[in-house]
């Protein structure tokens, strides 16, 4: 899959996590963070979950570390490591 | 592995034969005696760690009553601690100083494959046994926090014949527990079951108040969003200290995996044993101190 294409469709599987939120956050900073005490885990998880679905890919429990969620690039290169192996 | 003297001193034959084959009711006995002689000695209220215990009961006890109340804090105390010290030892016999109640309801909520996640105060009462001896009983069973982990006591006693629980190293920040989650959503989806105890906090939203004597505290909203995207049952565990020094584990029925159904099932049956059992609380001192988590 094309990079620009991997970062587009996982964009708007975050936008579809961060609608149904109940509680809106409305910023994705608060996901997406250099600071690890900034990153919402519970978002992540559910980032996570969503891109296992969306992607079709198993992210061992090992893989997931704070850097992933740094920015959306950080995770689209996971997630297109995923994709390649 | 590095030994210090005084691990080397729990594991000198004598004293493991002794661990091996007190009784744990004598054991308890004992520990029961000296508390009570010790505070004779050197009255409880007088102890700065019990400071805040006597403050906050003090609307509602006599002096007598709270001192009765600070007796029973410290035998608890002790007691947690030899527990699971001696545990490896005391393993192989755990009907016989740790009853379930309600283990019914785990069965029936592990039979829709989905795990369990038994849910309980932090800082409450005996909650580290529950991992373990649902081990012993068979079950793939977590333990998520801080603190005592297998590794430790094996380290401390040697590899003894009991079964080891998993252990998920949960921190209670917002960032950096993400593989934790995960680890507890893998578990889940393994139908297995994860125990967990959910934090105090001085501040929060009203939706998230707990009665606590004479103030609310605030229940970690953190840990209920987990909750709702991990999407098993969830059954309110209190592990209670019963007669001769036997641990009781209750387990209540299962509550749907929300926000509103824990707040709405599991904040009352917290409020009503934090109640009755005062002793079995041990986070008196944060409460006061106005601490960022209890």
């Amino acid at each position: 899959m094309e990079r620009s294409r991997l970062e587009e469709k996982l964009e708007k599987c975050i936008n579809r996590i961060y609608d149904a939120e109940e509680d809106s956050l409305a910023n994705k900073s608060w996901v997406f963070s250099s600071n690890d005490e900034h990153i919402d885990s519970v978002m992540a998880l559910r980032i996570v979950l969503a891109i296992e679905q969306e992607f079709a890919v198993t992210i061992d429990d090992e893989e997931i570390r704070p850097e992933h969620f740094k920015s959306l690039e950080a995770l689209a290169d996971l997630v297109q490591k995923k994709l390649s192996a | 592995m590095r030994l210090s003297p005084v691990a080397l001193l729990y594991r000198s034959p004598v004293k493991q034969w002794m661990m091996k084959h007190t009784p744990h009711y004598l054991a308890f006995h004992w520990m029961d005696q000296s508390v009570s002689l010790h505070t004779l000695l050197c009255r409880p209220e007088s102890r700065t760690s019990l400071g805040p215990l006597f403050a906050v009961l003090r609307p509602k006890y006599d002096q007598e009553q709270i001192r009765a109340i600070a007796v029973r804090y410290l035998v608890m105390k002790r007691w947690r601690g030899y527990l699971l010290k001696t545990w490896p030892f005391w393993a192989p016999h755990h009907e016989q100083w740790v009853e379930f109640h309600g283990e019914k309801h785990l069965k029936t909520a592990l039979e829709q494959k989905k795990g369990a996640i038994l849910l309980t105060g932090h800082s409450f009462g005996f909650g580290r046994m529950v991992a373990p001896t649902l081990a012993q009983k068979g079950y793939s069973s977590y333990r998520v926090g801080l603190g005592w982990q297998g590794a430790d006591i094996s380290e401390r006693w040697g590899k003894e014949h009991y079964r080891r629980w998993h252990h998920i190293h949960y921190r209670w920040h917002p960032g950096g527990n993400i593989a934790a989650l995960k680890k507890m959503k893998s578990a889940l989806a393994a139908n297995a079951v994860v125990h967990v105890s959910i934090q105090g906090m001085p501040n929060g939203e009203s939706r998230f108040a707990m009665p606590f004597w004479y103030k609310s505290f605030y229940l970690d909203r953190q840990l209920l969003r987990a909750i709702e995207v991990l999407q098993a049952p969830v059954l309110p565990c209190f592990a209670l200290l019963s007669h001769r020094g036997r641990v009781k584990v209750k387990i209540h029925s299962p509550l749907d995996a929300s926000i509103n159904a824990v707040m709405g099932g599991f904040m009352p049956l917290y409020a009503r044993y934090l109640e009755e059992y005062p002793e079995l609380s041990r986070i008196w001192k944060r409460v006061l101190q106005q601490r960022k988590d209890w």
